[in-house]
């Protein structure tokens, strides 16, 4: 791929698409794909249905794309978004065959948990070890927030501080955590 | 959706726990699709809270027992909920007491169900498969003893689920303790209703199907029960629904709310 290319406007790229430019529909796969299969992974918690959502998604924006459907380069974004959810719907729909989103029946097994779907076994072991940096209090507060699922206002009684102080507990461990995590995924 | 909004409103941890209105996460979708820095920050979000949980399943991370000891004191003190807590023992000694002089044997249990596996998937599949049976009684499925837990204590923690209509103030609360391998979800319906068997389906708080549990059959005194594994069911809020299956057709007959709390 040339470098130019890499680094096409959504103007650019919408433009050669429309002319059936192959490495145009590549940077646009590089560029989006991630995000159409975190958004997909969000809404099933299925790693095999993520995938088969971004397959399909893409399918149907280039075609989408070729035909000049879109109008706006600057909504190439949600333009993909749109293509991105219907798909979604439509899988969950074709797979567990109901009417609607609210009431399909949907066999989730206890291994298709959040953490799974999220967390591989190398990530799991290098965050848990993120963990064991913070202090014993900041460890109690996502433990209460995250795992326990408490309120800011219990929270702030059981650790006898503010819910201001809460707040900030919450904001400096997060960060505090990405930092420890990136420095310990950096190859 | 500007960044302030996101940082001020907390935009990317709701989006990741699915608290945010469908109209406002739709706006966020649209604005991680064209942000790189939001994108990673709500995978991050995403994958801190996984870890999170699953640290804190693992125990990795520090509990406040001294607090936690506190709160279950003051809790007991209330008078209204020692009135509660006693009401709920005694019908829980009860319902125990039905089903323990109810329940058939093992082997009386693996007969009937032998007897009545063609008719139990009698909502929309024509035979039941493994894996149906696997969903549908997930605590009947073989899974690798370990020679810790074995030693352990069997403990079936049990729920009655009232109606969302009838529910009292608190709702309909379920208590885990660690060494839980399941818990019992009980429902009363009426007896009589008519229906061959029920089908009973449990949402968590963003109404993502969590389990579900087809061809279910009503006791003599009209009483629903299934076994829910404890892996399902972390901290946090639940819908139940249960609906009643008749000749292929099925009718809601509740929907019922649940908190479960972990110890």
């Amino acid at each position: 791929m040339q470098p130019d290319v890499e680094h096409l406007s959504n103007q650019e790229l919408v433009a050669r698409i429309r002319q059936s430019d192959a490495e145009a529909e590549a940077v646009l796969y590089e560029k989006f794909y991630a995000r159409v299969y975190f958004t997909a992974l969000s809404e099933t918690h299925s790693k095999d249905d993520a995938e088969d959502i971004r397959a399909e998604t893409f399918l149907r924006v280039i075609q989408a794309l070729r035909q000049g459907k879109l109008r706006s380069a600057d909504s190439l974004p949600s333009f993909i978004v749109g293509f991105t959810l219907n798909v979604i719907r439509e899988h969950i729909r074709q797979k567990y065959r109901a009417d609607s989103l609210e009431d399909y029946e949907y066999d989730v097994t206890s291994e298709t948990s959040l953490e799974s779907v999220f967390l591989d076994a190398e990530t799991s072991r290098a965050l848990e070890e993120a963990a064991r940096q913070l202090k014993p209090r900041e460890q109690q507060f996502l433990r209460m927030y995250y795992y326990d699922e408490l309120p800011k206002e219990e929270i702030a009684r059981r650790l006898g501080i503010n819910e201001e102080r809460v707040r900030l507990i919450k904001s400096r461990t997060l960060q505090q955590f990405r930092d420890i995590y990136k420095k310990m995924t950096k190859p | 959706m500007n960044h302030q909004e996101i940082q001020n409103q907390e935009i990317i941890e709701r989006y990741v726990r699915h608290t945010l209105p469908p109209a406002e996460r739709r706006a966020f979708e649209e604005h991680y699709f064209a942000c790189d820095e939001c994108f990673e920050q709500v995978r991050t979000t995403a994958q801190f809270i996984a870890a999170v949980r699953h640290s804190a399943k693992r125990g990795v991370l520090a509990e406040s027992e001294t607090a936690a000891a506190e709160s279950w004191w003051k809790a007991w003190l209330k008078p209204s909920l020692i009135f509660a807590t006693a009401a709920a023992a005694v019908l829980a000694i009860a319902l125990g007491y039905l089903f323990f002089r109810q329940s058939p044997s093992p082997r009386e249990e693996t007969a009937q169900e032998k007897e009545q596996k063609p008719k139990q998937n009698d909502i929309g599949k024509a035979t039941p498969t493994p894996e149906d049976v696997a969903i549908n009684h997930p605590s009947r499925t073989p899974e690798p003893i370990n020679p810790a837990q074995a030693k352990l204590p069997i403990v079936l923690p049990t729920v009655l689920l009232d109606s969302v209509r009838d529910a009292r103030s608190g709702g309909n609360q379920l208590t885990l303790p660690a060494n839980a391998a399941s818990a019992k979800l009980v429902i009363e319906v009426e007896p009589g209703t008519g229906f061959d068997s029920f089908q009973l389906q449990l949402f968590d708080v963003g109404k993502r199907p969590v389990t579900s549990f087809s061809g279910i059959k009503a006791n003599a005194q009209g009483v629903v029960a299934v076994n829910v594994s404890a892996a399902l069911l972390p901290n946090g809020k639940f819908l139940v629904k249960l609906y009643g299956a008749k000749g292929g057709e099925r009718e809601l007959v509740g929907e019922y709310d649940l908190t479960v709390r972990r110890q």
